[in-house]
């Protein structure tokens, strides 16, 4: 009886296709390689669950170690915009002329953080099986599951190289929010020289404080941002209408993770007695007539460390 | 038979010279009467009419402090989704642009939105 359901057992995994834990960790050190050293070109769709939508857009994407160029295609609203990552500073060039944004690179964060997780074999385990062909190459698909088996992210990878061709990233609960996959992809293709230089003249570009600066006068918001010795260092910005209110949104990056700025016009609601959203720290504040808060993974101490560490100038 | 002994007072008050109360008198206190009588109506309305302010200024607080405090909780809604946004987006599109970086300024949707429906068409 136990011998039969051993078989079953075995015979069901077998249908799936999934195979032992075990040959999922090589293949995991292969993709965290070759997040840094892999190379291609490649057309990819992205998917993003905003609320309850999903946003979607298509791209071209040049890999080169860890420089990157990203070029967005026709028919997206982006359409013309190229970033260029040189593994140390990321630029965004915009067809309408204005400058050249600049700021720290990127990728190697995102690169980072999916190397973490799939290092961590405390928090996370993994699973692998066959995968179907993606952009015209096989792949394996890796899962990572946390401790309570919800799926986290589900990468699609061509085995030989490490690339990933295709990743699902889910919620808490296993909800799909969002992930990318390419349509076609050529593996160590031939570069153009200077395809990831820095474009246009240094004098064409502005770095995001001076975007900030530029951004606050222009929409009559303070010109207030986090200390940049206090560990993160400002990625993007941006005015958006939130909840019917104009708000200046400043993204941060650090090594403890993502936290947001936001700038609020007027004094108005008491934000600080609310309840921050489970997994996330709030802290909300009021300085010369303006309302501040600060969402982020980092205790809601060190959130008010940073606050503390505000420079308006 | 003695007869009963009489008290003096009794013998003063009757020595009183009866007296009619004045017509003039009591016609003076009848329209007082009504009078008081008219205004009574006018201030219980008075009184009730403000208990209703009161009440209504008091409902008016309640749901100032109701709608700032939903007000409140909505922004703060709003606020975190971005934040998440920004987290998904940054490990998905990687060196890539986020949806809400399609223009520095501008409104809070990105101008290429697609609903479930739309993407099930593809």
């Amino acid at each position: 009886m136990r011998l039969v359901a051993v078989l079953l057992a075995t015979g069901s995994l077998a249908g799936l296709g999934w195979t032992r834990p075990e040959e999922a960790r090589p293949l995991a050190d292969r993709v965290v390689r070759s997040l840094w050293t892999a190379r291609y070109s490649g057309e990819r769709t992205v998917e993003l669950l905003r609320g309850l939508q999903r946003v979607r857009h298509s791209e071209i994407v040049h890999k080169d170690g860890a420089k990157t160029r990203v070029e967005y295609l026709a028919g997206s609203p982006l359409e013309g915009t190229v970033v260029v990552e040189d593994g140390r500073r990321r630029y965004v060039v915009r067809p309408s002329g204005e400058g050249i944004e600049e700021g720290p690179a990127r990728g190697d964060d995102a690169a980072r953080r999916l190397a973490a997780m799939l290092s961590d074999r405390e928090r996370f385990a993994l699973r692998i099986r066959n995968g179907e062909i993606v952009a015209g190459l096989p792949s394996r698909v890796l899962e990572v599951v946390d401790r309570r088996g919800i799926l986290a992210q589900r990468l699609w990878v061509h085995p030989p190289s490490g690339v990933v061709l295709k990743r699902e990233l889910f919620g808490p609960a296993g909800r799909r929010l969002g992930g990318f996959e390419f349509r076609r992809i050529e593996l160590n293709p031939r570069f153009e020289p200077g395809l990831f230089d820095p474009p246009g003249l240094p004098a064409a570009r502005a770095p995001v404080l001076e975007r900030l600066r530029a951004l606050s006068r222009e929409a009559g918001f303070l010109p207030a941002h986090l200390s940049p010795r206090g560990g993160f260092r400002l990625d993007a910005v941006m005015v958006r209408r939130i909840a019917g209110r104009r708000v200046l949104v400043q993204v941060y990056r650090g090594r403890e993770g993502l936290v947001t700025l936001y700038q609020l016009e007027s004094p108005g609601e008491r934000l600080e007695a609310l309840q921050p959203d489970p997994g996330l720290s709030f802290h909300a504040w009021e300085r010369s007539g303006r309302s501040f808060v600060l969402i982020g993974e980092p205790p809601a101490g060190r959130l008010r460390e940073l606050a503390a560490s505000l420079v308006v100038r | 038979m003695r007869e009963p002994q009489r008290h003096p007072v009794e013998d003063w008050m009757r020595a009183l010279p009866e007296e009619q109360p004045s017509l003039a008198w009591r016609a003076a206190l009848n329209e007082r009467l009504a009078r008081e009588a008219r205004r009574r109506p006018f201030r219980r309305a008075f009184a009730a009419s403000g208990l209703a302010a009161a009440a209504l200024a008091a409902c008016a607080v309640w749901m100032a402090v109701v709608h700032r405090r939903e007000g409140a909780e909505a922004l703060q809604e709003e606020l975190v989704a971005m934040h998440r946004t920004f987290e998904l987006g940054l490990d998905v599109v990687g060196p890539g642009l986020l949806p809400e970086e399609s223009a520095i300024g501008g409104s809070a949707e990105p101008p290429w939105v697609w609903s479930e429906s739309d993407l099930e068409a593809l």
